[in-house]
């Protein structure tokens, strides 16, 4: 292990200096996620879905709903909860429904 | 990162399945080889695919005990996340000019423990994965991935520090700046690979616009027990798809887009994914539209009898035309020629375009090797030395010099070791006889 | 059953502009491509095959070149690049060349020499008769000195001879035409089974809709509007044209310095004649789309003596209008050295005749899917694939 002591605090700041800082762009990205993140959450909260009934209840795409659930099950916040049909019924981790 | 000396016996370029065993091949001979490799893990297409046809073992199981050794290998060193800028012909073999790109973690400080990924709050579409599964903007490349060390996406970082501060060995490091390495190599294996035509190439298949018209290595993925879903399911809603079709021959063998060529793997694999599929799925149709099935290799043949024993369709057209339902299903439009030439439009829940294979990397001046029309390494003697490029000292391996298969990638592999060591033999003995 | 191949017919194609059957490896990517193709009109590769295999009586026998107005989608996104929009079209030259009973549209497909030869003789035989006969043209002009002063036409053209040459000429072309549909149709029908007259009397609709206004052109999928109207109104040019020069002669030639309206409706051809070809001759000048690619000396010959005729048609109108005698005569003569060439050659053994042959090939198509549909289904067909919905 190298034996110098990171100043990480003043060492971010410019980093963040170097990479354009809180861009419009990075900003758009994290909200889609918390927006996405609050949608499929608030749906689940009333039990297991798919991800067709979690589009519908949040008026949100399929594809991005897909996408941002996985990212949350890869992370821990979901779980699967069996079948329906030909789709797969997810709900929050902790039991909770 | 392990100690870089100033010069070595081999470079190999590309640490996929070919360059990982030409550089085991050239280590094991007693030469020291510099292995470098552009993504952040070693392991190139074989470790992201889920089983090897015509065998189905499981390709990460071939291929992580060859990382491993690599890795471990006394006389190898390994650079990844490094790409070649300018490899030039000296007196005494080769100036090699890499760049190590910033990771923004300290690789030998790094013990891969992950607290970063889960600190951090941004979520990004994983490259491994084809953009289908996410990772966080800093995470450890995949669960095979050597080495273990995570590397940052400053593209994404919201800058909140969370990643520096759940590090429990302080080795994320902000200050990191791209980094020139030069060294010195006597002989230059060049293993760098392939990729696939883009998925919008062809128009009329609306691969990039619409959803479940997927990437055949994507479909590979979503096989994998390790996966972005952990099942096979389609992009636009998770359904499990009951109809799949491949679509051959979706930038190869095609003038019209430039590659004229046949790429060789792909009828192998839609047969292979087809077969995992029905194993999985046994009530989901899978149907191959193609111009002719070509099972070139050993056993080929018959693995694509049982392709169509265990119900695959296999079906003679070219699909002219995709389009997207509303639903977002697709409709293939085909000239059904076994049929009497019935023009039909067939309904499918998920498309694999069988994208063409077209090289990796290209030189452009980085290294002093000429490019047959196809686009691959130029290989003079073909029949006499497959291995041998068209400069002196430089040798190439695996798909770089055309579309292969893995057993042949590996043969390659060996033969560009073989001729590299044979180089270096004789170079050396040159420079005694001189002294 | 088996199949004689014969080779000599792809390369009797090359003759026709169609060198590229050779490439084809018949995945059928064209035939899908196409968006004019549906159940069992399948083009362009199952007449690709027909010329691989050298199937003449199958290619005397089909319709398909006939069914493609040549989009260009399938040559596009051919993966062999073997151009079957283009081999399409040689299709229907040879098709033309094979129907022509006289054999001179097979001189003129495959030799320049020929046509242009042909060109000249029809051209020099109409000046012959401006030049040689006393009781026409400068023969019949030199006994009346008083119409070389002032435009007077009955002295040098009178319309009740050139009318009466009109009918003729046209009972002769229209004759030649009909004959050589015939043969078509005789060839039509021997493929396949028969088809009875009364599904060819109740499809008699699909060929006056089709002769008049071809607008299945329309289904194709790229160009099609842009080409298919540009079409409808040079056809419109022409054959109120027509209409002017085989019925209204009477009315339309004026033969002094006077003014007639129908002169307007003369207007409206010429001009939509005038900009209409030019901006086809400019078209396929500049080869953008795929139907503007390949010109051989026919169509050029088509559409430049096209807008010829409608130039020396409108310059001999202001001549007149001026009171330029001379002028005057030497422009009736040259458009006539034009016009007449053009309708003698490509009506009956050239371009031109797909005016007859394509409505043609859409009524025996419809009239044959009519009897189709009254046969019991499934007899034919071959399992189709089931579609999941």
């Amino acid at each position: 292990m190298s034996e110098i002591k990171r100043n990480w605090r003043e060492d971010l700041k410019i980093f963040r200096e170097r990479m354009g800082g809180v861009t419009q762009e990075r900003k758009d990205w994290q909200k889609e996620q918390r927006d996405y993140s609050k949608a499929i959450s608030g749906v689940l909260e009333k039990g297991a879905r798919t991800v067709p009934e979690i589009a519908e209840a949040s008026g949100l795409p399929s594809d991005k709903i897909l996408w941002h659930l996985m990212a949350m099950k890869k992370y821990g916040k979901i779980a699967e909860a069996g079948r329906s049909g030909d789709y797969f019924r997810y709900e929050l981790k902790g039991g909770q429904s | 990162m392990a100690e870089i000396k100033q010069e070595y016996d081999g470079l190999v370029l590309g640490a996929g399945i070919a360059g990982m065993q030409a550089a085991l091949d050239l280590a094991g001979q007693g030469f020291d080889v510099l292995l470098v490799e552009r993504a952040p893990s070693i392991g190139g297409v074989m470790v992201g695919l889920n089983k090897v046809f015509p065998t189905l073992d499981c390709s990460s199981c071939i291929c992580t005990p060859r990382m491993a050794e690599v890795a471990h290998h006394e006389r190898i060193t390994l650079l990844t996340y490094t790409e070649l800028k300018h490899l030039e012909r000296t007196a005494r073999g080769f100036s090699v000019t890499l760049v190590k790109k910033p990771r923004y973690v300290v690789e030998e400080d790094c013990i891969g423990c992950a607290k970063c990924e889960l600190a951090c709050n941004v979520v990004v579409p994983h490259e491994f994965d084809y953009g289908l599964g996410a990772h966080a903007a800093v995470y450890i490349p995949h669960g095979n991935a050597i080495p273990q060390v995570a590397v940052l996406d400053p593209q994404y970082c919201m800058f909140d520090g969370a990643c520096a501060r759940a590090c429990p060995t302080d080795c994320i490091d902000f200050t990191q700046q791209p980094e020139e390495i030069n060294v010195q190599a006597g002989a230059v294996i060049l293993a760098t690979g392939l990729k696939l035509v883009p998925l919008d190439v062809k128009k009329e298949y609306g691969g990039g616009k619409y959803v479940n018209v997927m990437n055949p290595l994507a479909m590979e993925r979503l096989q994998s027990p390790n996966g972005p879903y952990g099942h096979v399911m389609r992009p636009s809603d998770g359904k499990i798809p009951r109809s799949i079709a491949y679509v051959q021959c979706a930038g190869s063998r095609d003038k019209s887009i430039g590659v004229p060529y046949c790429s060789r793997i792909c009828c192998m694999y839609a047969l292979k994914q087809g077969i995992m599929i029905r194993q999985h799925l046994p009530e989901t149709e899978v149907t191959i539209y193609h111009m002719d099935i070509r099972a070139f290799g050993k056993g080929y043949e018959q693995f694509y009898r049982r392709a169509v024993g265990e119900g695959i369709r296999v079906v003679k057209a070219k699909v002219a035309r995709i389009t997207e339902e509303p639903n977002k299903d697709l409709k293939l439009r085909v000239e059904l020629i076994d049929e009497g030439g019935r023009v039909a439009e067939i309904r499918h829940d998920l498309v694999v375009l069988s994208q063409g294979v077209i090289p990796g990397w290209k030189p452009d001046g980085a290294a002093p090797v000429r490019i047959d029309e196809d686009g691959f390494f130029l290989i003079p003697e073909m029949a006499a030395r497959p291995a041998n490029s068209s400069h002196e000292g430089v040798f190439v391996a695996g798909v770089a010099t055309g579309p292969k298969d893995i057993p042949d990638a590996i043969v390659e592999a060996g033969a560009a070791a073989m001729e590299a060591a044979m180089y270096l033999g004789r170079s050396q003995a040159r420079a005694g006889g001189v002294q | 059953m088996s199949v004689r191949v014969d080779p000599s017919v792809q390369a009797e194609l090359t003759h026709y502009g169609g060198d590229t059957a050779v490439k084809c490896f018949n995945c059928g990517n064209c035939t899908a491509a196409c968006a004019l193709t549906d159940q069992d009109a399948v083009f362009p590769r199952r007449y690709i095959r027909y010329i691989q295999l050298g199937l003449r009586e199958k290619m005397l026998g089909s319709l398909d070149p006939w069914l493609c107005y040549y989009c260009g989608d399938c040559s596009d996104t051919c993966p062999r690049e073997a151009q079957p929009g283009k081999l399409m079209m040689a299709g229907r030259r040879w098709l033309i060349s094979m129907y022509d009973w006289t054999g001179i549209s097979r001189l003129m497909y495959r030799s320049p020499r020929w046509e242009a030869s042909f060109i000249a003789i029809v051209a020099l035989a109409v000046l012959a008769l401006f030049t040689l006969p006393s009781d026409f043209g400068y023969g019949l002009l030199a006994a009346h000195p008083e119409a070389r002063e002032s435009v007077n036409l009955a002295y040098f053209a009178p319309k009740d001879v050139v009318h009466r040459w009109d009918n003729v000429l046209g009972l002769v072309l229209g004759a030649l035409l009909l004959s050589n549909a015939g043969r078509m149709v005789y060839r039509v029908s021997r493929q396949g089974p028969p088809v009875p007259l009364s599904c060819y009397l109740s499809e008699l609709g699909v060929m006056i809709v089709q002769g008049l206004t071809q607008i299945r052109w329309r289904g194709c999928a790229t160009g099609a509007r842009k080409h298919w109207l540009r079409h409808f109104f040079l056809v419109t040019s022409y054959v109120s044209m027509f209409a002017l020069v085989m019925i209204f002669l009477h009315w339309f030639q004026v033969e002094d310095t006077g003014f007639h309206w129908t002169a307007y409706i003369g207007y409206y051809a010429t001009a939509v004649l005038l900009v209409t070809t030019g901006w086809i001759i400019i078209d396929r000048l500049r080869k953008r789309e795929q139907i503007h690619k390949e010109s051989d000396l026919t169509d050029w010959a088509f559409v430049g003596l096209l807008f010829l005729t409608g130039l020396s048609g409108i310059l001999l109108h202001i001549a007149r209008l001026l009171d330029m005698p001379m002028t005057t005569y030497a422009l009736y003569t040259a458009h006539l050295m034009i016009d007449v060439p053009l309708l003698v050659l490509q009506v009956p053994f050239g371009k031109w005749s797909h005016i007859l042959y394509r409505p043609l090939a859409l009524y025996l198509l419809a009239a044959r899917r009519r009897a189709e549909s009254r046969r019991p289904a499934g007899v034919i067909e071959g399992s189709p694939l089931p579609v999941r919905s």
